[in-house]
């Protein structure tokens, strides 16, 4: 059925935004690492030490942190989970189809926060890991 | 008929209600079930797990904080994390981290355009993945109390 | 009442319809209950023509062709999209609830603004179906320029089931998405890139979360959901889809 329509394109709040497949694609590896990460991270934390909860004690965190393999495990750890959080936040943000000023306040808010989360992140386990 | 104007094709000002999914908060037709089928509710669950995940992030850093201020500290959240609740608290943990993982494979691979018309029988095939895995470690983990 | 219609059955067999009504310049939106006689091949669009006809006939809805082909009589029913016309009564229950659907500004009653949806399509997408080819319609020279995504009816089904849209009206939605990935599918001339530029939007192909609820609602096998996964892993991939979406 021939129809008459109005020769409108699609009503955006905003003018073009720059390529977003490049998100879809941070989003989905930082995902698919910490399949990998996250699992080690749990089993190592829940099912390893012989103890309620699997929980490790003290002097157990720390000479758990100061091996230089686990350190480095847990720095990717923590890299790729906040990277997906931030990028899984801004992704449940954009739904809300925010103005293009209030969009540039997420990302900017999201970014500063992320790297917020790292800094005290690596604070915290340097400085358990120096203490070991 | 002359002289009688067209309607006017324009944009109108005076739009009427538009009615949405949900019960009158807009995220809530993330979350509306009736008349939806499975594919929302993977998303409505991978949304609730993905936002409860960042709430634990963070307050696993400031639970980890406690290591900071020494081993009393730590020992004193060890006898509260030793609880039932506390225990039951870390399941729930790791069946939000279990369905937003494999529904997270499931959405990696759908959502690259891989097997999009198997959406559903990945969500099963890892679904029941995920309740082995749950049931295991629910089992581990109030087995050592 | 009327004696028993071979249609509608006899007044024994009545449901109670919830209308949603809406007026340009009432303060808001209400349901009007109606008494209406079903019978076990009555559809939703013959019910809601009986209130018309016999009980209130202020009552706005859009129909034409009777048979799903047009997509002019999509509304929700008991919160689920569908095309009246071809939507049994009898299934439903004893209260049946219809109303507009969502997503898309109320015109009047059950009549929305569907400048709306079309508004969404890419500008390269035609305006001409395919059965305007046919011999017996004459069409005039260069109409196959014209020619656009062939099995969607335009019915605005997708839209109104989409999770995302429920608070996004700027996400260009799924039919069309779906026409863009048909147009790589088979471009006729249309410049690929200029497609894959047009979906790459935050408020395109990314805005989707796999809800899948566009191609439970769709009744003309589009598979909208599906073609929004290829044209997403033609964006991924830099490439465009090789492989068609075949119907199921």
């Amino acid at each position: 059925m021939a129809t008459v329509r109005t020769r409108e394109t699609a009503r955006r709040r905003s003018p073009r935004a720059p390529r977003s497949a490049g998100e879809w694609r941070i989003t989905t590896l930082t995902g698919l690492g910490l399949l990998v990460l996250l699992a080690i991270h749990m089993v190592a934390n829940h099912f390893v030490v012989r103890s309620v909860g699997g929980l490790r004690d003290y002097r157990q965190v720390l000479a758990y942190i100061a091996n230089p393999v686990i350190f480095t495990i847990e720095s990717l750890f923590l890299l790729f989970v906040t990277v997906h959080a931030m990028f899984g936040l801004r992704s449940v943000l954009l739904d809300l189809d925010p103005s293009p000023l209030l969009r540039r306040w997420i990302d900017g808010g999201l970014a500063v926060l992320g790297l917020a989360t790292l800094a005290y992140g690596y604070f915290l386990i340097g400085t358990l890991a120096s203490r070991a | 008929m002359s002289g009688r104007d067209l309607p006017d094709l324009e944009r109108r000002d005076d739009d009427g209600p538009v009615l949405r999914k949900g019960v009158g908060i807009p995220t809530s037709g993330w979350f509306d079930p009736r008349g939806r089928a499975l594919g929302s509710f993977a998303f409505a669950v991978n949304r609730v797990t993905g936002l409860g995940l960042v709430a634990y992030l963070y307050l696993h850093l400031a639970v980890l904080s406690m290591l900071l201020r020494g081993e009393s500290a730590w020992s004193g959240f060890l006898r509260l994390a030793t609880d039932w609740v506390f225990l039951s608290l870390d399941v729930l943990l790791i069946f939000g981290i279990l369905y937003h993982g494999l529904n997270g494979i499931r959405v990696a691979l759908v959502g690259s355009g891989i097997v999009p018309d198997r959406q559903k029988a990945l969500w099963w095939a890892l679904g029941v993945i995920g309740t082995i895995a749950l049931a295991f470690s629910a089992f581990h983990i109030y087995g050592s109390r | 009442m009327s004696p028993a219609d071979p249609v509608l059955g006899s007044s024994s067999a009545s449901r109670t319809f919830r209308v949603y009504r809406y007026k340009r310049g009432d303060p808001g939106w209400r349901f009007d209950p109606f008494e209406v006689p079903v019978g076990p091949r009555t559809t939703v669009l013959d019910a809601l023509r009986w209130i018309q006809l016999h009980r209130d006939g202020t009552l706005a809805l859009r129909h034409s062709c009777f048979h799903a082909s047009c997509g002019t009589c999509g509304m929700q029913v008991n919160g689920r999209e569908v095309l009246a016309c071809v939507t049994l009564a009898d299934p439903l229950g004893s209260t049946i609830t219809v109303e507009p659907l969502a997503n898309i500004p109320v015109l009047t009653d059950l009549v929305v603004d569907m400048s709306r949806v079309f508004e969404r399509f890419p500008d390269e997408i035609g305006i001409v179906r395919m059965s305007e080819e046919l011999p017996e319609a004459s069409p005039p020279v260069g109409i196959d320029a014209f020619e656009r995504f062939e099995d969607c009816i335009e019915c605005g089904l997708c839209l109104s089931a989409c999770p995302v849209s429920a608070t996004s009206d700027a996400y260009v939605g799924p039919a069309a998405l779906a026409a863009a990935q048909r147009l790589l599918e088979e471009p006729r001339g249309v410049d690929p890139g200029r497609i894959l530029d047009w979906a790459d939007d935050p408020m395109g192909a990314w805005r989707c979360h796999a809800a899948f609820e566009c191609t439970e609602a769709c009744p003309s096998n589009v598979r909208p959901a599906e073609r929004i996964m290829a044209l997403r892993g033609a964006l991924s991939t830099g490439r465009r889809p090789v492989a068609a979406v075949t119907p199921r």
